[in-house]
C-alpha cells in the first residue's frame, strides 16, 4: 500500500474502532455531579443531627439510586448513618450507611428507589452514638444550593456524588453530548453540538489527506 | 474576445501563492483546533481564568491587570460564569465535573444580564497570575473580545479562543519557512515540520484556550527561521530588523522568550564578523555599527516600548523570568544535584529532590510535554507515553544516523544556535524552578516553543527512509498526531460530562 492516503486513511480507521471499542467496554456509574469538592469536614454532625443539602438539581438523565459522600470519623470506626431524599417535605426515597465504615471512605449510600425529580433535599442523619464530619467544601461552592443542620445555614457544601447503575459510555452518549453544550461559545442543540465537533474532525483528515495528495503531485 | 496576450494580467490571491501542502495543512490545523475549542468547557485551559481576565481588563478598563488595588481580581461576570458552569469548582478536581443541569444555565443566563452581576470592568485587581505577563497576545486578543462585547461570557471566550487558533497558524507557517531554508524548499519536509508544529496534542489543546502559548510558539518558530536565514545568507538591514522584532515580539509575549536573547545576540555579532573578515565584498565599520543600531531599532520598538509602558504603569517588565535570579535558590552543589535527578536517576549520597518523581525527565517533562489536558488532570493511559517515548527514540536515532553520514555539510553555526536556544530554554526552566524550591514549576508544554526543531528531526528521519515509502511514512505520522487528538478530546469529554 503505497497511497499515503490510504496510509492516512488506515491510521484514523484503527483510532476509529479503538474510540468505539472504548465507548463500549468503559463504564461510568456517574448519575450526576453535584460540583462541590471534599476539600474539608464542612460539617460535624453530634448524635441525632442531621445535615441536609438542597436544593440539589437533577438535570434530566440524572436519576440515581447511589450517593456517595466522604466522611469522617478520626480515630474511630463510624456511626451508622441515615439517609433521606425529599421533595418538598415528602420523602421519596431512603438508605443509609452501617456503622464500621472508616475515616475519609465515602462508602456507598444506596437507596430504597431510584430518585428522578427535578430537585430534591438530601438529608443526612447521624444515628449512632458518637460524632462524625462530613466532607464538602470549606466556604460556598453551589451558588444555588446550602446546608441547613437543626434549622441553621451553613455556607457549605457536601461534597456528594450521585450515582447509578454502571452503563457503558456508549449508552451514556445522549445524556453526554446533550450536557456538552451547555455554557458554551455557541448555543445549539447538544446533538448539533457534537456532530460539529466531529465534522471539524473529518474536515482536519480531509484537509491532511489534500496535503498528502499534492506532496505526491 | 480579445486577443489572449493584449488581457490584463489576472492578479494572484495571497493565498494562492501560498503552496498547496501548506494550505491544506494550515486548514487541517485549523479544523482541528477549532474542534478543541468546543470540547474544552470555558475556563478548562491551563490558567485560561487569569488570560481571560486579562483580555477582558484590558477591553473594559483600558488598563493593565494587577494595577488597581481596589478592584477584584476578577469581574463580577466572570465570578457568576465560573460559579454556575461549575468550573470554579471542577480545576484540578479530577471528581468533579462541569454543571450539566440545563436549567443553572438558563439562571446564568438571567442572572447575568443585570447588575451588579453583569458587571465587566470590575476586575483587573490584584489575584490575576497573568498579571505578570507582557500584554501583546493579550492585545491582539481584544479585538475579538469586543467583537463580541454583545453576547455573553462564554460567548466572548469562544472568540478571543480563535485568535489563540490563529497564532497558531502563524506557528506553522513559521516552521513550513524553517524547514524551507534548511532542507531546500522539499515540500515533504516542509509539511512533516509544520505538522507537528501544528498538530502535536498539546499544542492543539492549547489554542483551543485563551492562553498566549501558541503566539510564543509563533514567534519562537520565526526566530529560528530567521535566524537560520541570517547566518545563510549574511547580514543585511531587513535580516536583522526581522529577526531583532521578531525576538522582541517574542519578549513582549512572555517573558521565557528571554532565553532567546544569548543565542540571537550571538548570532548577530557571529554574522558580522564573518561578513567583516570574508574575502569577497567585506563590509566596514560603519556598516557593522549601522547594523548593530538597526538591531538595537527592532529590540526598542518592541520591547523597549513594553519597558517604558511596564514602567509607566508601574508592573514588572520581567515578570516571572524574574524567578530566575530571585527566589529562595540554594547552593551550587544543590544545583547540581537537582539537574542530575531531574535527567538520571538519583546517586548514592544525593538527597532527593522534595516533591520530584522518579524520573523528572519523563514524568514531568515528558509525559506533560506530549498530554496533560484541562488543569494537567486529563492524560492518556501511562502506556500511551511509554510507546510515544519508543517513537521518539526511535526518530531521533535514525536522524542522529543522517547528520553523522552528513556531517561533513552540516552548518555548525546553524547547529550552536539551535543548541544556544535548547539549554537558554532548559536553563530559564531549571533555574526557576531550583529558585522555586526545586519542584512543582515545569512542564513540558513549556517545551512546545522548540517543536520546529521537533518536527525538524522528524523531516530529517523521514527523508532517511527509501523514497517511495516517505511520504506514506509522513502520512502514518500525521495520522498518528490526528487519532492522539481526537483519543484527547474524548478524554476531556469524559473527564467533564460522562
Amino acid at each position: 500500500m503505497r497511497s499515503p492516503v490510504r496510509w492516512l486513511l488506515a491510521v484514523v480507521a484503527v483510532g476509529v474502532v479503538a474510540a468505539v471499542l472504548a465507548l463500549t467496554l468503559r463504564t461510568t456509574p456517574d448519575a450526576f455531579s453535584f460540583n462541590a469538592p471534599p476539600s474539608a469536614v464542612a460539617v460535624e454532625l453530634a448524635p441525632g443531627e442531621e445535615a441536609c443539602q438542597g436544593p440539589i438539581r437533577v438535570p434530566r438523565g440524572g436519576a440515581f439510586s447511589t450517593v456517595r459522600v466522604p466522611l469522617s470519623t478520626p480515630g474511630r470506626p463510624g456511626p451508622r448513618l441515615d439517609a433521606t431524599v425529599r421533595v418538598g417535605d415528602r420523602v421519596v426515597a431512603r438508605g443509609g450507611v452501617d456503622a464500621g465504615y472508616l475515616d475519609g471512605g465515602d462508602p456507598p449510600i444506596t437507596l430504597d428507589r431510584t430518585v428522578s425529580a427535578a430537585r430534591v433535599t438530601l438529608c443526612l442523619r447521624n444515628a449512632g452514638d458518637v460524632g462524625m464530619g462530613i466532607y464538602g467544601t470549606a466556604g460556598a461552592a453551589v451558588q444555588y444550593s446550602r446546608v441547613h443542620v437543626g434549622g441553621q445555614e451553613h455556607e457549605v457544601d457536601l461534597a456528594l456524588r450521585f450515582e447509578r447503575s454502571e452503563r457503558s459510555l456508549a449508552s451514556a452518549v445522549p445524556d453526554v453530548v446533550r450536557r456538552m453544550a451547555l455554557f458554551r461559545a455557541v448555543r445549539v442543540p447538544g446533538g448539533a453540538y457534537a456532530i460539529g465537533i466531529v465534522l471539524l474532525v473529518v474536515a482536519g483528515v480531509g484537509a491532511l489527506a489534500v496535503a498528502l495528495r499534492r506532496l505526491e503531485d | 474576445m480579445p486577443d489572449p496576450d493584449t488581457r490584463a494580467p489576472t492578479r494572484r490571491r495571497p493565498w494562492s501563492a501560498v503552496p498547496a501542502p501548506l494550505r491544506a495543512l494550515l486548514v487541517a490545523v485549523a479544523a482541528i483546533a477549532l474542534a478543541w475549542s468546543l470540547v474544552t468547557p470555558a475556563f478548562m485551559g491551563p490558567d485560561e481564568p487569569a488570560h481571560f481576565g486579562y483580555v477582558q481588563t484590558l477591553a473594559e478598563d483600558a488598563a493593565l491587570p494587577g494595577t488597581d488595588d481596589d478592584a477584584e481580581g476578577f469581574s463580577n461576570e466572570f465570578r457568576l460564569g465560573a460559579g454556575l458552569s461549575g468550573m470554579g469548582n471542577a480545576a484540578q478536581q479530577p471528581g468533579i465535573r462541569m454543571e450539566w443541569n440545563a436549567s443553572v444555565q438558563e439562571e446564568w443566563k438571567r442572572r447575568s444580564s443585570r447588575p451588579p452581576e453583569n458587571r465587566r470592568d470590575d476586575g483587573g485587581g490584584p489575584g490575576n497570575s497573568a498579571a505578570s505577563n507582557p500584554p501583546l497576545y493579550y492585545l491582539t486578543a481584544v479585538p475579538a473580545y469586543l467583537v463580541g462585547e454583545a453576547t455573553g461570557i462564554f460567548t466572548r471566550v469562544g472568540l478571543v479562543r480563535s485568535v489563540s487558533i490563529a497564532w497558531l497558524l502563524v506557528a506553522v507557517v513559521g516552521a513550513w519557512l524553517l524547514a524551507g531554508e534548511l532542507l531546500g524548499r522539499d515540500r515533504r519536509a516542509q509539511t512533516a515540520t509544520a505538522g507537528v508544529v501544528g498538530l502535536l496534542p498539546m499544542s492543539q489543546f492549547i489554542a483551543g484556550t485563551v492562553s498566549p502559548d501558541t503566539a510564543v510558539f509563533a514567534a519562537w518558530a520565526f526566530t529560528l527561521w530567521l535566524g537560520v536565514r541570517l547566518l545563510r545568507h549574511g547580514p543585511s538591514v531587513r535580516g536583522v530588523l526581522w529577526l531583532t522584532l521578531a525576538l522582541g515580539v517574542a519578549c513582549v509575549l512572555k517573558a521565557a522568550s528571554y532565553a532567546l536573547v544569548p543565542a540571537v545576540g550571538l548570532l548577530i555579532l557571529l554574522v558580522l564578523w564573518r561578513a567583516r573578515r570574508r574575502d569577497a565584498d567585506p563590509i566596514d565599520g560603519r556598516a557593522v555599527v549601522r547594523l548593530l543600531g538597526v538591531a538595537a531599532a527592532g529590540l526598542i520598538g518592541t520591547l523597549g516600548a513594553w519597558l517604558v509602558v511596564s514602567r509607566i504603569a508601574g508592573v514588572s517588565a520581567v515578570g516571572q523570568a524574574s524567578a530566575v535570579t530571585g527566589g529562595e535558590g540554594g547552593s551550587l552543589t544543590g544545583l547540581l544535584s537537582y539537574l542530575w535527578q531531574f535527567y538520571l536517576p538519583m546517586l548514592p549520597g544525593m538527597s532527593p529532590a522534595p516533591g520530584q518523581p522518579a524520573l523528572p525527565v519523563y514524568d514531568t517533562m515528558f509525559t506533560t510535554g506530549w498530554g496533560a489536558f484541562a488543569w494537567m488532570e486529563v492524560r492518556y493511559p501511562g502506556w500511551t507515553y511509554v510507546l510515544l517515548l519508543v517513537g521518539c527514540l526511535g526518530v531521533v536515532a535514525v536522524a542522529a544516523r543522517v547528520a553523522w553520514e552528513r556531517r561533513s555539510a552540516i552548518s555548525w553555526p546553524v547547529l550552536g544556535y539551535f543548541a544556544l536556544i535548547v539549554v537558554g530554554l532548559l536553563a530559564g526552566m531549571h533555574i526557576t524552578e531550583f529558585n522555586m524550591g526545586g519542584y512543582g514549576f515545569i512542564q513540558g508544554r513549556y517545551l512546545l516553543p522548540l517543536a520546529p526543531l521537533a518536527g525538524l528531526i522528524l523531516a530529517v528521519a523521514i527523508g532517511r527512509l527509501p523514497v517511495a515509502t516517505r511520504t506514506p511514512a509522513l502520512a502514518t505520522v500525521l495520522g498518528a498526531l490526528v487519532v492522539l487528538n481526537a483519543w484527547a478530546m474524548g478524554l476531556m469529554t469524559e473527564r467533564f460530562y460522562a
